[in-house]
């Protein structure tokens, strides 16, 4: 399967999307750069779920090695080693 | 293994103010870029128990609980100290659980006063709801100004908000003689039928704990410690109460810290840690369990839920210079109730389906395997837990029904035990260790967290409008479950607006991360909902 960056980018944000509303956020709305955790919508363990259901959905194992664990809390950059690595 | 002072009841706080005496400029907190010493500390408790003593001597205050409404600051910590100061329990509130769930949990305590900090403030209306509401009259905000403490008071009529210069000096506190049959901390977990369940600890029922833990650690004033849980999660007990009971430094991270564990191991210089394992599979996720990472850590430990050998093995090598041990026990048994030490070498050969075992009881602590008719299975036979000692605390809050079926005398016994409602194989003769099996009810544990199906399904219900709705632990993995799906029957149902609904309702952990909306849910001969048919419905996506 092709995982591009955008795919990876809806997965998170349907994962998010309660958190969203809660929040009065639009889904369209979430800058690549937001930081998740700051702006309250999930915690670092919430990243595991992400992370699983990002594996799950394009059946992918991913290697987080290389990746600076800071680079996990905005959008983009996560979408963006996601795509690199599957 | 032994404690030596055995378990003579004492004030939960007793080992705070004693180490406050003995260190009084050591640190005793870090927490938002901010060092606390043990005076310090100990002064900011001192006010906030003044303030309460002051506020409370007018009116009645019935039940001798006080909330503390606050997260990961100085005042979630000054709070809970000040509250015991003040000769009443504490219950923990949090701000990132949907302020329907506080308010049930407040008013069901029925709390007079709660102390809050800055950040969490901002909730209270919520929570509160309008003017002449039930809950607590008197509103503590130590980190309020004037300006900012008269706002909170606009916003909640009828209620009287107390800020930072309103507080009482410290040293107008008077120390409150302790009861060690008084609730020192109330908790609340999921309860099967819909609503939380707020599990009464009492002081006595902790010494034995911090004393078998302090003196099995070696714990000293050069220790830190990690601070991982909330408070509403009682591992926090350990976190703050075994290192102030000898002088050492709670090291509380933010939020965002915790995204790195592995910094924030190495940049507060660390000595012991303590975490639900989950914390340390997202670390090895992460690809930060390399070999020799943390050499200054001495003690590793874990709770909470099931411990991957392979986990436990990783950890070991990132940490050489430390001993992992795997704790075990419910929050009605006192935070944990038995213990195990891994060995590399050793303990692969004691694990059942790749899990480390939960080893032996603590001190003074008994436990029995049993089974449904609460009699003793053989040896290397399969059955439910029951522990008894010291640990086993006063039962659920305004809940005697729960009470009697869970804390119960089994035939042929004259002690009280619990029933932990965990499956476990009985050791052979010759010292080996307990396994853990998993559960004998609805109960699954999502990182750590215990959740009722039944409280998921119950709220499935509320926000769904109707009744055929199913909740199961999803998806499977080697030691538990991962989060939770939910199935609903009715054509009309409209899976995203029931799952908004529920985000008020329930903590985001509980929260199905799918709900699948069906015709109708399959059932099995006997008319009960088939739950393999529907996880079989997930195997095959």
């Amino acid at each position: 399967m092709n995982v591009t960056a955008e795919a990876v980018r809806a997965v998170v944000l349907d994962e998010l999307a309660p958190a969203l509303a809660d929040s009065g956020r639009a889904s369209e709305g979430v800058a690549d750069d937001l930081d998740l955790i700051d702006a309250g919508l999930i915690d670092s363990l919430g990243m595991l779920e992400i992370i699983a259901a990002v594996e799950a959905r394009f059946a992918i194992e991913v290697d987080f090695e290389e990746l600076e664990p800071e680079r996990l809390r905005a959008i983009g950059p996560f979408s963006r080693f996601i795509a690199e690595q599957a | 293994m032994t404690n030596a002072r055995g378990t003579r009841p004492r004030s939960l706080q007793r080992g705070f103010l004693r180490s406050a005496e003995a260190f009084p400029e050591r640190p005793a907190l870090e927490v938002a870029g901010e060092t606390y010493s043990y005076a310090g500390l100990r002064e900011r408790a001192q006010a906030i128990a003044a303030t309460l003593a002051r506020e409370a001597a007018g009116g009645g205050h019935a039940p001798a609980l006080t909330a503390v409404f606050a997260h990961r600051s100085a005042t979630a910590f000054a709070g809970l100290l000040g509250v015991l100061m003040h000769g009443h329990g504490y219950v923990p509130l949090n701000r990132t659980l949907p302020p329907a769930r506080t308010r049930t949990m407040l008013l069901r305590s029925r709390c007079a006063a709660l102390v809050v900090d800055d950040a969490s403030a901002e909730q209270l209306p919520d929570v509160l709801g309008g003017a002449g509401g039930d809950g607590p009259r008197v509103i503590v905000a130590p980190d309020h100004d004037d300006v900012r403490a008269a706002e909170l008071a606009e916003r909640l009529p009828g209620r009287r908000v107390v800020g930072a210069r309103e507080l009482e000096p410290a040293s107008s506190w008077a120390p409150v003689a302790a009861d060690p049959d008084a609730i020192a901390y109330l908790l609340f977990t999921s309860g099967s039928t819909g609503q939380p369940k707020g599990v009464m600890v009492a002081h006595r029922n902790v010494p034995n704990y911090v004393d078998t833990l302090v003196e099995r650690y070696a714990i000293d004033e050069h220790d830190r410690f990690s601070q991982t849980h909330d408070l509403t999660f009682d591992n926090s007990v350990f976190d703050m109460f075994v290192a102030w009971e000898r002088g050492a430094c709670v090291c509380c991270p933010s939020s965002r810290t915790l995204i790195n564990p592995g910094r924030y191991l190495r940049e507060a210089r660390l000595t012991v840690w303590f975490s639900v394992p989950s914390v340390a599979i997202f670390m090895r996720r992460l690809g930060a369990l390399k070999p020799g990472s943390y050499p200054h850590l001495r003690w590793s430990l874990f709770a909470g839920e099931p411990l991957p050998l392979e986990v436990a093995r990783a950890w070991g090598a990132a940490a050489p210079g430390s001993t992992v041990e795997n704790l075990y026990g419910p929050t009605e048994a006192t935070v944990d109730c038995t213990l195990y030490r891994f060995d590399a070498s050793t303990s692969p050969a004691e694990c059942e389906r790749g899990i480390v075992p939960i080893g032996h009881p603590l001190p003074n602590l008994g436990v029995v395997i049993v089974d449904a008719e609460l009699r003793e299975v053989a040896p290397g036979e399969v059955g439910e837990l029951l522990v008894r000692g010291p640990q086993v605390t006063l039962g659920y809050w305004d809940d005697p029904e729960r009470t009697a079926l869970a804390y119960v005398v089994p035939p042929g016994r004259d002690e009280v035990h619990y029933r932990t409602g965990d499956v476990v194989r009985r050791p052979a003769p010759g010292g080996a260790p307990i396994a853990y099996l998993g559960r004998r009810d609805d109960q699954v544990k999502v990182r750590g967290v215990r959740i009722e199906l039944g409280e998921v399904e119950a709220a499935l219900r509320e926000a769904a409008g109707v009744d055929a709705v199913a909740a199961l632990g999803w998806p499977r993995t080697d030691v538990g479950v991962d989060g939770i799906e939910a199935f609903v029957a009715g054509a009309g149902v409209e899976p995203a607006a029931v799952r908004g609904r529920l985000r008020a309702i329930l903590p985001a952990h509980m929260v199905p991360r799918r709900i699948h909306a069906l015709d109708a849910l399959p059932l099995n001969p006997n008319g009960k909902t088939d739950r393999a048919a529907l996880a079989a419905i997930l195997e095959d996506e």
